[in-house]
């Protein structure tokens, strides 16, 4: 407790305005995490045959699915983002205003979003251009201006928050220096680096390529929208690629920086920066900038050479992850006298989602399987595990190490067991009934499936009583956290009232 | 590879995966065992991915679904637009062309090369194969502007459906059509194709 104490004083005193930043979006998380998760819960009912009655018009499936999956991508991004910086705020000075200003342009695109839910609008998460502009009558010409709008809000507010994460780094370290590449020459590196600041820097980088990329598509499509004239679709599909493939490996790293800083306080065992650490974040900077080729696998027109290096760089990433960041959270854990809590538990597990996750990928990034597998619900199988049993837990791990440090108090064994044997055999199981029906060839994105694609439908109703887990394991874990919570805020009261 | 080959690939990796976790994890309660690092096994990890990956490619890119220069014994025209399908011996390049064109159902012989030179007219589409069986044979993308060549064999003879694999709006789940695959000579039933032309 003594030593938890300690920690929280040296790191919180260091940076109350990331402090103030990651309690904002602890909260946010918790809260809109659920609400945006019910959404999808709602379309894995409908896809069961359950709700096709009561909501007759599927548009409102296919509403929920873009805002299911644009909020979630942005929340995961945003929420994984501000765990980042809170990871990295000890080793570096931010001008927080800039943050805030993010924050709030954030909030500004996120209701403009849940507004357009309202107005029907339902492109899907990456709005495959030129659907925004052909709705087919289902939604208006003026949904997709408010949702150009709520992108260019969100892009400028990204931007600003990923340049002064660069910034604040560079104030510190000269650029190759972040990135590591002394360690690349002989003798002792001078000087050394925490391996989050290494993180972060190859993050910002990548960050602020993806959305260069995002202004450009939006640019694109702004001149469809003034001219009506339709400009270049397989252009502005790869720019999407580009950026939302680019936006969401980015929120795994994101987490994965945390990791880095967060793991050894409950192993006791330092995460220190050495050369196969460098060689695999220099790596992965070159390497997720082009693995999003593989989306376009199905695009005949696209050179097929742009494809092949979309397999190479598609199977390459994931050998920086396995044998740096996945090994070394395993080392960190084994035969450790470990301090398991709710956080270091969603931090190890969420570790085990992104590699099993990550190798279902990798199978559908081989352009031979994906002849099969594209937009089947192979594909949804295999971001779901990474981003639900591997990026969630690791951002729900986050906030319930911010608010255990704080309060000092921790859960009960058997809560935490509750709830980590709830979101793991949930989570799996619900991820299974994906995987299934991939393999079967059920089409995903359909409200409705086919009479004879029952095997959808009945996987579908097999994956609710794993989605009922899955929400059981959330409110324990927000009940949990809740409770932690409501004694760090009578603590802050009760030393400040003394004061 | 059949996709539940590969799922049954997936699953083994992943309890392996999911085995080691849970064994770290047990060796992790109560006090420090001896101290061990697992670092000593990056550099077989490393081998081990780079031989596994590298064959793979090496396996597999050839493999891939790109035209690479087969003579085909039959060719459909398969343009979509929300949210039909509409088959001709001919390309279609306007609403026209594609409403004349939506009562013909190809017919394509079994075992022989059909191409299908995929486009559309609106939004981007999928063009997935499903056989008799209601396995998924093959697809492509349909994009406005482009047209995708995909090659491929039918080995069995009966209805084949061709349903809309890339989310084009809301009635995305309704777009759907179907062709017959026959057993015939290939000359006869290219021939026949010909003819059928509407």
């Amino acid at each position: 407790m003594t030593e938890l104490a300690l920690g929280r004083q040296r790191e919180l005193a260091e940076s109350p305005g990331i402090r103030h930043l990651a309690w904002l979006w602890g909260g946010l998380f918790l809260v809109l995490f659920p609400l945006l998760g019910l959404l999808g819960v709602f379309m894995r009912m409908y896809q069961a045959g359950w709700l096709q009655e009561l909501v007759p018009n599927p548009q409102w499936f296919y509403a929920s699915m873009t805002l299911h999956g644009l909020g979630l991508v942005g929340l995961i991004y945003a929420a994984s983002f501000v765990a980042l910086l809170w990871a990295v705020s000890p080793h570096v000075q931010f001008q927080t205003r800039w943050l805030w200003l993010s924050t709030g342009l954030t909030a500004v695109g996120v209701v403009l979003l849940v507004v357009n839910f309202f107005n029907g609008f339902a492109p899907g998460w990456y709005f495959l251009y030129p659907l925004p502009f052909v709705p087919s009558g289902a939604w208006s010409g003026t949904a997709t201006d408010i949702f150009l709008t709520a992108v260019a809000v969100l892009g400028v507010a990204w931007v600003i928050w990923e340049l002064e994460l660069l910034r604040a780094i560079a104030a510190r370290y000269p650029l190759k220096v972040a990135l590591g590449w002394q360690y690349l020459r002989k003798g002792e590196p001078s000087p050394e680096i925490p391996p989050v600041v290494l993180v972060a820097t190859v993050c910002a980088i990548a960050g602020i390529i993806a959305l260069l990329a995002a202004v450009v598509m939006l640019a694109l499509m702004l001149v469809h929208r003034f001219s009506g004239s339709m400009v270049d679709p397989l252009l502005v599909k790869n720019l999407i690629f580009f950026f939302g493939h680019t936006l969401v490996n980015l929120a795994m790293y994101h987490g994965i920086g945390f990791l880095y800083s967060a793991l050894p306080k409950y192993s006791g065992q330092p995460w220190k920066t050495g050369v196969p650490l460098v060689v695999a974040w220099n790596l992965v900077l070159l390497l997720v900038l082009t693995a999003y080729f593989h989306h376009l696998y199905m695009d005949f027109a696209q050179p097929t050479w742009l494809s092949v290096v979309g397999q190479f760089a598609s199977y390459g990433v994931s050998i920086p992850a396995a044998v740096v960041t996945l090994l070394g959270t395993l080392s960190q854990v084994y035969r450790r006298p470990v301090r398991w809590t709710l956080a270091s538990s969603l931090m190890f597990w969420g570790t085990m989602g992104w590699a099993i996750g990550g190798v279902a990928a990798v199978l559908d990034s081989t352009i031979a399987f994906n002849f099969r597998f594209h937009n089947t619900l192979w594909v949804p199988a295999h971001f779901h595990t990474y981003l639900l049993a591997g990026i969630v837990f690791i951002v729900l791990g986050f906030v319930a190490h911010l608010v255990q440090e704080l309060s000092g108090r921790g859960e009960s064994t058997g809560m935490r067991r509750a709830i980590m044997a709830l979101l793991l055999v949930g989570g799996y199981g619900f991820v299974l009934m994906f995987y299934l029906s991939g393999a079967n060839g059920v089409p995903r994105r359909y409200a409705v499936y086919p009479p004879d694609a029952e095997l959808g439908v009945q996987l579908a109703r097999i994956a609710t009583f794993f989605i009922a887990l899955v929400v059981l394991g959330v409110l324990l874990y927000l009940v949990t956290v809740g409770k932690q919570w409501g004694a760090a805020l009578a603590g802050a009261q009760g030393s400040s009232a003394s004061d | 590879m059949a996709p539940t080959t590969i799922l049954l690939l997936w699953l083994v990796i992943a309890l392996l995966v999911a085995g080691v976790y849970i064994y770290v994890w047990s060796t992790s309660k109560g006090s420090a065992g001896a101290a061990a690092s697992l670092t000593r096994f990056r550099k077989p990890l490393f081998i081990a991915m780079v031989v596994v990956l590298g064959t793979t490619f090496l396996l597999t890119v050839p493999r891939t679904p790109y035209p690479k220069g087969q003579i085909p014994d039959a060719v459909v025209y398969v343009t979509a637009k929300q949210f039909a399908f509409a088959q001709s011996l001919q390309p279609v390049s306007n609403e026209e062309e594609f409403s004349n064109a939506l009562g013909y159902q190809a017919q394509v012989p079994v075992r022989g090369w059909v191409e299908f030179r995929v486009t559309s007219l609106d939004v981007n589409h999928g063009v997935a194969i499903f056989g008799p069986d209601g396995k998924l044979v093959g697809q492509t993308q349909a994009m406005p502007g482009y047209v995708n060549r995909l090659f491929v064999r039918l080995h069995k003879p009966g209805s084949y459906k061709i349903l809309c694999l890339e989310y084009c709006g809301t009635a995305h789940h309704v777009m759907q059509s179907t062709f017959q695959a026959v057993a015939q000579e290939l000359s006869s039933v290219s021939s026949s194709s010909q003819r059928r032309m509407p």
